[in-house]
């Protein structure tokens, strides 16, 4: 036996051996007699890691463990897209035990109001509002408008003047709507532009007259002293009850007599049907954690405030924040060309063209016969059929968790690995010990070094 | 201190210094392994580094970049199986030099014109990409549909040996990109009532399927497949700076030629080798020595695939417009890491602006000194038994599509594009303009519809705004010159482009 084997052996063999016992013991906690919670909580965070949501949530996480007001950690799974609806939905869903909790803002309001989903906060029980985030509305800093009640008149005098940033069914284009209603006659051209930084640069840009940012998007982007004003963006108002000490020379809409308050707060849900001592010490241990001084600093650097509300206040507030969209949601429908149509239209036309150029064309099916008949020659179909069948086999596995992960992943790669080694000749041990050494260790690669919540 | 020292800091920590070096190996060893590319591992590393610091995972994911594009040469010279796609035209000469007894020339050749090439098209990556980020700002919502437009018909013009089935691969991929959650309206459709599909198919899960999985299953039907490999002797690869001077006009030529393809939104490392090769063709004195074991041949090749790197990262920093398939990915990457390539970036994010630019050139002189270093080695790992490699390559592709966002969904997704990839390539149909059009389908469709709301419904701003006009005028160009010229047409068969699969 040769040198290389026999220290691929050694070393292959001590991993296996590390992995497997740090997986026996993970398989081994949660004991379900005690009470909640006995095995960890998983927060479903509808956006995608690194955002806003994203970060709010694991500032919270260390809360949690600061404070130790639950006995067992929290695990963040990530899971965005369709305006945080995939998220909810699968707490929605999912088995009202107190298990799987939700953090999602305003937006899950405002996707049922748009029609995007058709369930908003009634088909969960709201756990508490941990943290708000204060509105501004900003133009560009060379702006000849000075406050946003000019801006409203501008709106009113030469309708569809103003173009203005919010996106179609975010909690701001609701906003947006509230704000014309306070100057009769008054229409903007809403223009659903994206993320911050997109709708800054078209601002920057003069693509845009206005819009509303967040309050920390504001002081991210605004140029140092000295910028030029028209590389720089200058707020009008803030959208809340009282100035914020970070900008106090801005006005709030309301000082203007425009009473519209947009504050996009961070709420926490559970499935509707939870229990309400789960609710209960679910809302006490995050009011321990918002208190925790490491978290203030956290959410005083993103320009949160820390407000908190539980029980009755929370019901109030969202009843309130309900309404106050429900009032302008018969929203302007957007009128666009059917883009679908056109681009499905095309490729049936290009399909047509290419069927007939592979017919007419003498000379291009001679390349084609000449190129496909080389892959006919090595023909091992049935190795690739059957891999994809046991891959399929394998991906049921998972999602019915039938087997865990780890001793899945084993069995798909020494199954596929043998039923190649017919064709090209290798060592079944080292292949045994490839397929342990990769089962344990992506188990151990994404749940230990990069915390991401496998499949169980 | 400031975003540059800043930028330097992390890549000089331990931390940084090792993602980069193991970022061009694992690069390199992808690269040089034939059936996986660079593309394949940057989706597949792309999951892994959701929670981890974004710079440190740029710098990670362009050294393999860097890597991969590099590493295919060793195959090609030493097997005549080409690594990578990029690497393809070096097989032309890089393996008739090898059999003819001078396989360590050739690799040398191949390190010193992917440096080269790498180091040249990083400069222009540091001249340009400000500039042309500035100059962005001024593009509106119908400047960028006019130049996302340009792309795609740019991409499927030079794509493919068909324009009709190249242009069929890029629509396929906008319509494929449609279903979901319109963000334009806040809408859904296309979803066909299934709440699943909200939101759409995302980008990984289908590169995994379209370029992994498709790739594994295709490996699979060729598995006995060999090369004739030539052994390497203990000749060094390392060649003086007289070989420098006498291949300097070429080197040059070839870089700026694979700088500037790079750049040209859509258009992959294989494209640039080509051009670079018919170029150096076109000027030598003895072009029938082309195809024979010529060492202008290898330069030309390698100097321009690695110069398109350089070259596709100044559209993709200054203007968030990907330039190849791993530039889509990138653009994945840094989104998914909260950052929104294009002017914005250098205000709120410098340090990211140099730390790409910083890894591109690090990368590129570790890969010159892991290739020049250890070439024996690395053609040993070159030929691992596929029975242990693509097993676990699979089980990594399930595990990497169900991360994005811990769904099933996106795993049967992946499958799904594993089969419409293999289908696909099997009629012929190459697949890089389905993934362009996959990524910049939406991008034209957003800014067309924000233009519409913004105009209030009006077209006209297309053809009124002078910038959009250039673009459109230069797309519907693109688009029919090979149906009018006889001779452009004959131009482009020529080269006899081969499949664009990177």
């Amino acid at each position: 036996m040769n040198r290389s084997l026999l220290v691929w052996h050694a070393v292959s063999c001590i991993l296996i051996l590390i992995l497997a016992s740090w997986w026996f013991q993970q398989e081994n906690v949660g004991d379900s007699s005690l009470a909640y919670p006995n095995r960890p909580i998983r927060v479903i965070v509808p956006y995608a890691a690194g955002g806003g949501s994203d970060t709010f949530v694991r500032i919270m996480e260390q809360g949690l463990q600061a404070a130790k007001g639950l006995t067992e950690p929290i695990v963040i799974i990530n899971q965005a897209g369709g305006i945080g609806t995939i998220g909810s939905r699968e707490v929605k869903n999912a088995p009202p035990d107190g298990y799987k909790i939700l953090c999602h803002h305003n937006a899950i309001i405002t996707a049922k109001l748009a029609g995007t989903v058709d369930y908003g906060p009634e088909a969960f029980e709201p756990i508490a509002l941990t943290g708000e985030m204060s509105m501004v509305v900003l133009v560009r800093a060379d702006s000849r408008i000075e406050n946003l009640r000019q801006l409203l008149e501008a709106a009113q005098a030469k309708p569809k003047s103003i173009r203005f940033a919010a996106n179609k069914g975010a909690p701001a284009y609701f906003s947006a709507l509230q704000l014309e209603r306070c100057v009769p006659g008054a229409e903007l051209t809403i223009v659903s532009s994206g993320g911050g930084a997109d709708r800054y640069s078209k601002i920057i840009g003069g693509h845009l007259d206005a819009g509303i940012f967040s309050l920390s998007e504001y002081l991210d982007f605004r140029g140092v002293t000295g910028t030029p004003p028209e590389r720089d963006i200058r707020a009008i108002a803030v959208l809340s009850p009282q100035r914020h000490e970070s900008i106090p020379e801005i006005p709030t809409a309301s000082e203007l007599g425009i009473p519209v308050v947009l504050r996009n707060a961070n709420y926490w849900w559970a499935p509707k049907g939870t229990p309400r001592e789960v609710l209960t010490s679910l809302a006490s241990a995050l009011e321990v954690a918002m208190q925790q001084p490491k978290v203030l600093e956290e959410l005083n650097r993103l320009r949160l405030d820390p407000t908190f509300a539980t029980g009755e206040p929370l019901r109030q507030k969202l009843d309130s924040t309900v309404k106050g969209f429900e009032a302008v949601a018969e929203s302007k429908a957007v009128s666009l060309p059917p883009f679908t149509l056109y681009v499905g239209l095309i490729l049936v036309f290009l399909l047509i063209c290419s069927f007939a150029d592979s017919h007419w064309s003498g000379q291009q099916s001679l390349v084609e016969k000449e190129n496909s008949g080389s892959e006919l020659v090595a023909s091992h179909y049935g190795l690739a059929v059957g891999a994809f069948l046991l891959l399929m086999l394998y991906v049921s596995a998972l999602q019915m968790a039938w087997m865990p992960l780890a001793l899945a992943a084993s069995c798909l790669v020494f199954a596929l690995g043998s039923a190649m080694s017919r064709h090209t000749p290798c060592s079944k041990i080292v292949l045994l010990e490839l397929a342990l050494l990769t089962g344990f260790g992506i188990q151990f690669v994404f749940t230990e070094l990069f915390a991401i919540a496998l499949p169980t | 201190m400031t975003a540059l020292q800043e930028a330097i800091g992390v890549l000089s920590s331990p931390a940084g210094m090792g993602l980069v070096l193991l970022g061009t190996f694992l690069g390199i060893t992808v690269g040089a392994v034939p059936g996986l590319t660079g593309t394949m591992l940057i989706a597949l590393v792309l999951p892994l580094t959701y929670g981890a610091d974004p710079l440190l995972s740029m710098a990670l994911l362009i050294s393999i970049y860097v890597g991969a594009v590099s590493g295919g040469m060793i195959t090609a010279t030493l097997l005549r199986m080409p690594g990578t796609p990029a690497s393809i035209i070096t097989t032309l000469d890089g393996y008739p030099m090898a059999r003819k007894g001078q396989p360590e020339r050739a690799l040398g050749l191949g390190v010193m014109a992917s440096t080269v090439g790498g180091g040249i098209s990083w400069l222009f990556l540091v001249l340009l990409t400000g500039p042309i980020a500035v100059l962005s700002s001024h593009f509106g919502f119908f400047e960028y549909f006019s130049l996302v437009t340009m792309a795609l018909v740019l991409i499927a013009s030079v794509g493919g040996d068909s324009l009709i089935r190249a242009l069929f691969s890029g629509f396929l991929g906008i319509f494929l990109a449609m279903p979901g959650i319109n963000a334009a309206t806040g809408a859904a459709r296309l979803t066909f009532g299934f709440t699943e599909m909200n939101d759409g198919f995302q980008l990984l899960p289908v590169l995994i399927g379209l370029f992994a999985v498709n790739q594994i299953l295709r490996d699979l039907v060729r598995i006995e497949e060999k090369g004739e490999p030539v052994e390497i002797g203990k000749k060094t690869l390392w060649l003086g700076p007289s070989e420098l001077m006498r291949h300097g006009v070429n080197l040059v030529r070839s870089s700026i030629i694979g700088t500037w393809i790079g750049m040209l939104p859509g258009i992959g490392a294989n494209i640039g080798s080509v051009t670079a090769y018919t170029a150096a063709k076109g000027f030598s004195k003895n072009p029938e020595r082309f195809g024979t074991g010529c060492e202008e041949g290898v330069v030309a090749s390698e100097a321009a695939n690695n110069a398109t790197i350089g070259g596709s990262l100044i559209p993709l920093i200054a203007m968030g417009l990907p330039g190849s398939v791993v530039e889509a990915v990138l653009l994945g990457a840094l989104v998914i890491h909260g950052l929104q390539p294009g002017p914005r970036l250098f205000v709120e994010s410098p340090t990211m602006v140099y730390t790409i630019m910083g890894a591109m050139l690090f990368a590129n002189f570790a890969m010159a000194l892991m290739m020049l270093g250890s070439m024996r080695w690395l053609a040993r790992i070159a030929m691992i038994p596929k029975p242990y490699l693509l097993p676990v390559i699979l089980s990594f592709c399930v595990i990497g599509s169900y991360a994005l966002s811990n769904r099933f969904f996106d795993v049967w997704v992946m499958l799904g594009f594993g089969v419409l990839g293999l289908a696909l390539e099997r009629v012929r149909v190459p697949l890089a303009p389905f993934i362009i059009g996959f990524v910049l389908g939406p991008i034209a469709e957003k800014n067309l519809s924000l233009g519409l709301q913004a105009s209030d419904g009006s077209l006209l701003p297309l053809i009124t705004r002078p910038l959009s006009l250039v673009f459109l005028s230069l797309s519907i160009a693109l688009l029919f010159a090979p149906f009018y010229g006889k001779r452009v047409k004959g131009w482009f068969e020529s080269k006899s482009v081969p499949e664009a699969n990177e």
